[in-house]
């Protein structure tokens, strides 16, 4: 019944998509734990957006969980409930799941104090996040109800994620919190309240150290690898639940996007450089102390289309090794949607080797650019130096040079008209 | 009507001698074109060695392209990331002289492909080498005994050694260059022409243009010339001669772009200009002299003598001491003290051209020669002309030379060839003169058959002396220097011969399933043939003109993997690339190289990388279990040994090199870099690096979480996590 | 042989003219070891000096080739020492490329007209006055060309 309701669901679905590539979504849920129709409003936002979303109950008797046809992923998004026990180990285990996100799966990873299935806590761990174990809740002594957390939105860490002028708070009713490595690549969202802490609640562990003490524990963290595949870790499945869904639409929805893909997405249309008069390198390679022109071009995807990306922050670098010039880019054009940034006319250095021309543009929720192209910078060839009669210290060596060779000809010349002369003296005498 | 005979059978005597000079000529070319060409017939038209391939390189270069871009080629796929201003770090000779051959040939419509030019370059050379030396000698003795240097010249083991089908090397030419100026220089210094010491000029400029070696020249005709004013020799031809050279020879030389202004400033160059001033001032004297008597005279010179040199050696060091006048390179000093190499430069002393001669490779190089030599050298005490003069300095300067480093080998052959044909002439001279003169009593006029008896018994011993030299430098050639050293010979158990084409295989390998722009990272002594079999960039080669370039190779190569890693993604390098011999028992494997590496990379960093940490507890260098713990973890023991283990299937394998056996847990698996290709005899093994985790994970860390099981990776995680905290 | 000849009479004439000196140089000598050193030696040098201004003169006058190459000498020498003042007055060697080619051409055409000058007053063996001239007219070509090709 469910099941043929949510595919009618699926059917009305808009034909706009979202996201910046195709979104065919995996469900992975316990129904002990989740209710499904608990969610409605989440899936239902979800499909507007036209996901197509499979839905798979994970129980003792699900033979397999078809992530992969040969190599690649049979599915872009995969998200995962809290689940019990330790079958989901065996259906995917976490080298598939760090498989599927190496291929470029995103994932939206949620887990609650109920059910913290190995798999995904291992896959996390990977990734840098460190939510807590199974019976360990978050319990904030500052809120009212510290079993009932309510997060207010000043703990929200990401401008890029998530970022309001309200002042309200999330719901997040059971929930669990996380460590997070200090690594760039983790994207931290929300960040448990100073008061709280995160203990077991299981009475054998009753006396161990807490998991999260106050501001270190985050109660939801986004990951992006090189790769620009996504994945976020979110501490509690009551924020998706529809009885919550006032305070946290807006939340759940903008985290939702982030981590499928349908935001803070940035892409660089090409870059090009050349000789400030328009030659190209192929044409004429560089030399050294030529002036040189780079052009990078960057759009922003808007759910629909791509659109200008505007910054004031990106950094052009001519690398031999370490880096020779900095020079940041400012905007110069816009041509279909994409706004060219370009350095301005520089010279090249003094000195040849092979240079990489290199723009990155790393910044923490964004996609990361990487923009590189090696060339070589030649010497000064032996007639591009200036010539000696152009020198004028060079001048007096000319002339004296001119003058010995003058007064040799001349010197031969006399030379030859005295031997003719001594000659017929010679034969004079001899006569 | 006798006198009439007499002329006619001079004429006739004439045209025989030479009908039978030419044909000595033609077989003599034949000869040393012929005995070279073995490693042609053995295995195939190659380049051989190293250096060859730069030099082949280059020229594929010349000649697709016109000479204004070779003189200005920026090579930017060799010493990666800093490129190689070519043109003026090279000598151009050697490439010009092929390029001008294959053009012509083109010209005359048999277009030649351009290897084969350059395989078959030095061979062709030889012969004018040959003829050169005849040249020498026939001014130094006679025509008899310039035959005799010739065909010596043409098979000896000691110059053929470095100019085999396929060892186109500098020294191709230089050797050749070498004869012929010398030969011009001799003629000059007898004569005294003008001509003779501007073609000697000329002939110096293209040894210049050709190889590094031409400061031998520059220091042997002035210290010619000093010993003969010294020897009180000194005459008016003599001054025309060198003056004339040294004039228009300094110029020229400086043409050459790598050399520069080289002849005016390092001291490699100061006495050729010393002597110069010197030349200059005794032949003042000589005039002054001629016009005084000889007391006077002796006083005025001894004052002037004494004031000049020490206003000469005070202004040498002054000029030396500020910086006008480079000091001696090392590569001088290491010829003059032995140790100085091995502590100061160890670059050069790695170099195992460099080493000290031992002394069988005297006789092996040069047969039967190299005891007639000395005695050609005495012969030409007794009969001490101008040039006899030169001779003798020649020899013994280099002979001393040669003591030091085996590569100089090639020079004191020419000279050993000539005084040993000296010799030998004067001994058939008399021993083969069987004219009237000699074997006939003068009073009785009956045969002297005592005499007869010892002419035969002498010339046959020597003649047979001569077929054992043939037979000598034959199988010398042969076995010894015809091998390309690219490819192994050696044989199968079975016994039938079998070729280890391993360096190829694998440079093939490169080519064809890498990136065009794929940089290698490998040791220097195969930089020039990956560049030139491969294709590919390389970050150091055997130019060997940045040590610390160098030294960042050794030192990617010799410490743990997570430094080595980091050092080589800063290059962009792509692959890297070692040598292995233990399999096959190859003992010229990276891993006997490996302390020179240590050592070079010591010079530049020496906290961060120490000979003493490789050696184990013991003192000892070894590689089984007992190896020292930087031995292990560094990125040379890894990659060599990698599965080593594994190929027979029982967990250990033999180290046939060291001698040394390993165990199954002595190996630590390779995180950061992933084998790409072994070949056959696992000789080269070419490793890539893996890419950056796309996690942001240690290499280390994501490799030990893929051989992790998910018992270990539990446990592992079921405590908490010792983080740093978060601000 | 002929310069045998020329040196023998060389010879006669110093010695004719020695013949006088050594005498006063005998009478004087115990005198003159007790005299400081330097004041013979100066003697020694300003005759041997007059000596060869003397014969030098004869030189030229028997050829007045030789007189030409003197001057050509003169000037070149003149040329080199500008240069060189030059080089020293603006304190920079740059162009150095320039500078040496210059130079080196006054020197090795001084050089060679020098080697010209002792082949006409004493002939080479087997070399005739005009082929040293011949030579003499190579080297220096070979020379131009090179320097020209120096200075660029």
């Amino acid at each position: 019944m469910l099941h043929v309701f949510l595919l009618l669901l699926s059917l009305c679905s808009f034909i706009q998509a979202a996201s910046v590539r195709s979104s065919k979504t995996l469900v992975l849920y316990d129904e002990r734990i989740t209710e499904l129709k608990k969610y409605f409003k989440y899936f239902e936002s979800l499909n507007s957006r036209s996901y197509e979303i499979d839905y798979l109950k994970i129980k003792n008797s699900t033979s397999s969980v078809d992530l992969f046809e040969n190599e690649y992923n049979t599915y872009d998004n995969l998200i995962i409930f809290p689940i019990k026990g330790k079958h989901l180990n065996k259906l995917v285990p976490v080298k598939s799941l760090l498989k599927f996100y190496e291929n470029g799966g995103d994932i939206l990873a949620i887990t609650s104090p109920d059910a913290v299935v190995d798999s995904v806590r291992l896959f996390l761990n990977e990734l840098g996040i460190y939510p807590s174990p199974k019976d360990y809740r978050l319990v904030d002594y500052s809120s009212k109800s510290s079993t009932d957390i309510e997060i207010s939105t000043n703990e929200l860490q990401s401008k890029v994620v998530f970022s309001t002028t309200e002042d309200k708070l999330l719901r997040f009713g059971n929930a669990g919190a996380a460590l997070l490595d200090n690594r760039e690549q983790i994207v931290p969202i929300l960040r448990a309240p100073r008061g709280s802490v995160t203990v077991s609640t299981s009475e054998k562990k009753k006396n161990d150290e807490p998991w999260t003490v106050g501001s270190q524990g985050y109660l939801a963290s986004g990951f992006q690898s090189l790769i620009n595949a996504r994945a976020t870790w979110v501490g509690s499945q009551d924020l998706f639940n529809d009885k919550n869904s006032k305070e946290n639409n807006d939340f759940v929805q903008e985290v939702s996007k982030w981590t499928f893909r349908e935001k803070a997405i940035i892409k660089s249309f090409g870059f090009n450089h050349k000789h400030a008069d328009g030659t190209t390198y192929a044409r004429t390679p560089y030399k050294v102390k030529d002036d040189v022109v780079y052009e990078i071009g960057l759009a922003e995807w808007k759910g629909d289309k791509w659109e200008p990306y505007m910054a004031d922050d990106i950094q052009f670098e001519l690398r031999l090794v370490d880096p020779y010039y900095r020079l940041t880019l400012t905007p110069s054009y816009i041509k279909k949607g994409v706004q060219y940034y370009t350095t301005g006319e520089f010279k090249l250095p003094d000195h040849h080797g092979v240079y990489t021309f290199i723009t990155e543009y790393k910044r923490n929720g964004i996609s990361f650019i990487s923009e590189s192209d090696v060339k070589a910078i030649r010497h000064l060839a032996n007639d591009e130096f200036a010539r000696s009669f152009e020198i004028s210290n060079a001048w007096v060596y000319i002339t004296s040079i001119y003058g010995v060779i003058i007064s040799w000809v001349l010197f031969i010349f006399l030379f030859v008209i005295i031997s003719i002369q001594k000659k017929v003296t010679v034969e004079k005498k001899k006569n | 009507m006798v006198e009439k005979q007499f002329s006619k059978d001079n004429w006739v005597i004439q045209w025989v001698q030479s009908i039978l000079m030419i044909t000595i000529f033609i077989t003599i070319f034949g000869a040393a074109i012929s005995s070279r060409l073995f490693s042609v017939i053995k295995f195939e038209s190659i380049i051989h060695e190293f250096d060859p391939w730069f030099n082949f390189r280059a020229t594929k270069y010349l000649v697709e392209n016109n000479f204004k871009d070779f003189l200005n080629w920026f090579d930017d796929r060799t010493w990666y990331p800093l490129g190689r201003v070519t043109g003026g770090t090279l000598y151009p000779g050697l490439m010009t002289t092929s390029a001008a051959i294959w053009h012509l040939f083109r010209k005359i419509g048999l277009p030649i492909d351009i290897r084969n030019i350059c395989v078959l370059f030095a061979p062709g050379f030889a012969g004018f080498t040959a003829w050169a030396t005849y040249e020498f000698t026939k001014e130094i003795k006679d025509s008899r005994a310039g035959l005799f240097a010739a065909a010596f010249m043409a098979i000896v083991p000691g110059y053929i050694s470095r100019s085999v089908a396929g060892a186109y090397d500098n020294e191709a030419i230089a050797i050749t260059l070498l004869m012929v100026t010398f030969m011009f220089w001799i003629k000059a210094a007898k004569t005294g022409s003008i001509l003779y010491s501007a073609l000697t000029a000329v002939f110096y400029f293209y040894m210049v243009s050709a190889w590094g070696g031409y400061v031998f020249i520059t220091n042997l005709i002035p210290l010619h010339i000093f010993i003969l004013i010294l020897m009180g020799r000194y005459n008016n031809r003599l001054y025309s001669a060198y003056t004339t050279w040294y004039a228009i020879g300094t110029l020229a030389s400086m043409q050459i772009p790598f050399v520069g202004f080289l002849p005016i400033r390092s001291n490699d160059h100061m006495a050729a200009l010393g002597v110069f001033g010197l030349i200059q001032i005794v032949a003042f004297g000589n005039f002054v002299k001629s016009q005084v008597s000889s007391n006077k005279f002796r006083a005025i010179m001894i004052v002037s003598m004494i004031i000049i040199l020490s206003v000469g050696v005070i202004g040498l060091f002054t000029l030396t001491y500020f910086g006008f006048i480079a000091p001696w390179t090392g590569r001088f000093y290491s010829l003059w003290d032995t140790n100085y190499a091995k502590i100061h430069i160890p670059i050069i002393a790695s170099v195992s051209e460099h080493q000290p001669v031992a002394w069988p490779a005297f006789f092996f190089d040069t047969h039967f020669l190299i005891w007639l030599f000395p005695a050609g050298v005495f012969l030409l005490f007794l009969d001490l002309k101008d040039e006899h003069v030169f001779v003798i300095a020649y020899a013994v300067l280099c002979s001393y030379f040669t003591g030091v480093m085996i590569r100089l080998m090639l020079t004191l052959t020419p000279i050993i060839c000539v005084c040993a044909a000296v010799a030998l002439s004067k001994i058939f001279d008399i021993y083969l003169n069987f004219s009237d003169d000699s074997i006939r009593d003068k009073t009785t006029g009956q045969l002297k058959l005592g005499t007869i008896a010892t002419h035969f018994i002498v010339s046959g011993t020597f003649i047979f002396y001569l077929f054992l030299f043939v037979l000598h430098c034959t199988w010398v050639t042969r076995n010894a220097y015809s091998s390309p050293s690219v490819v192994l010979p050696s044989t199968t158990r079975s016994g039938e011969p079998a070729l280890i084409d391993d360096f190829r295989e694998a440079y093939y390998w490169l080519r064809m399933n890498t990136d065009e722009d794929a940089k290698v990272a490998a040791w220097w002594d195969y930089g020039y043939q990956i560049g030139g079999m491969a294709d590919r960039t390389t970050l150091v080669d055997n130019n060997t003109w940045n040590n610390t370039h160098i030294a960042i190779v050794g030192k990617a190569l010799a410490s743990p993997e997570e430094k080595s890693y980091k050092l080589l993604k800063e290059h962009d390098v792509d692959y890297v690339l070692v040598v292995f011999g233990g399999l096959l028992g190859f003992s010229g494997d990276d891993l006997n190289k490996f302390l020179w590496m240590i050592r070079i990379a010591e010079g530049i960093w020496p906290d961060e990388v120490s000979e003493h940490s490789f050696y184990n507890d013991n003192n000892d260098y070894r590689v089984d279990s007992t190896a020292s713990k930087a031995m292990r973890e560094s990125v040379m023991y890894k990659m060599s040994f990698q599965g080593f283990t594994d190929i027979m299937g029982h967990g250990t394998g033999q180290d046939k090199v060291r001698g040394q056996t390993l165990q199954e847990g002595d190996v630590l698996p390779l995180d950061y870099f992933e084998e790409a290709f072994t070949s056959e005899n696992w000789l080269v093994r070419l490793y890539k690096l893996k890419d950056l985790d796309a996690e942001g994970r240690d290499l280390h860390e994501a490799s030990e979480f893929e051989r992790a099981n998910t018992k270990a990776l539990k446990r592992k995680a079921s405590k908490k996590p010792d983080l740093d905290l978060r601000i | 042989m002929a310069k045998k000849e020329v040196q023998v009479n060389k010879k006669e004439k110093t010695t004719e003219k020695a013949v006088e000196v050594p005498e006063a140089v005998e009478e004087s000598k115990p005198v003159v070891s007790q005299k400081p050193i330097n004041s013979s030696i100066s003697k020694d040098f300003s005759e041997a000096w007059g000596l060869s201004m003397k014969s030098y003169f004869e030189q030229v006058s028997e050829d007045k080739r030789i007189m030409l190459i003197d001057i050509f000498c003169l000037f070149l020498v003149i040329f080199a020492a500008l240069q060189c003042v030059f080089m020293i007055l603006i304190r920079s060697t740059f162009p150095f490329n320039a500078f040496l080619s210059s130079f080196i051409l006054c020197v090795g055409q001084f050089v060679l007209l020098i080697s010209l000058r002792l082949q006409l007053t004493e002939p080479f063996p087997h070399i005739s006055k005009s082929r040293a001239f011949g030579e003499f007219i190579f080297a220096s070509l070979v020379l131009h060309f090179i320097s020209l090709h120096f200075i660029n």
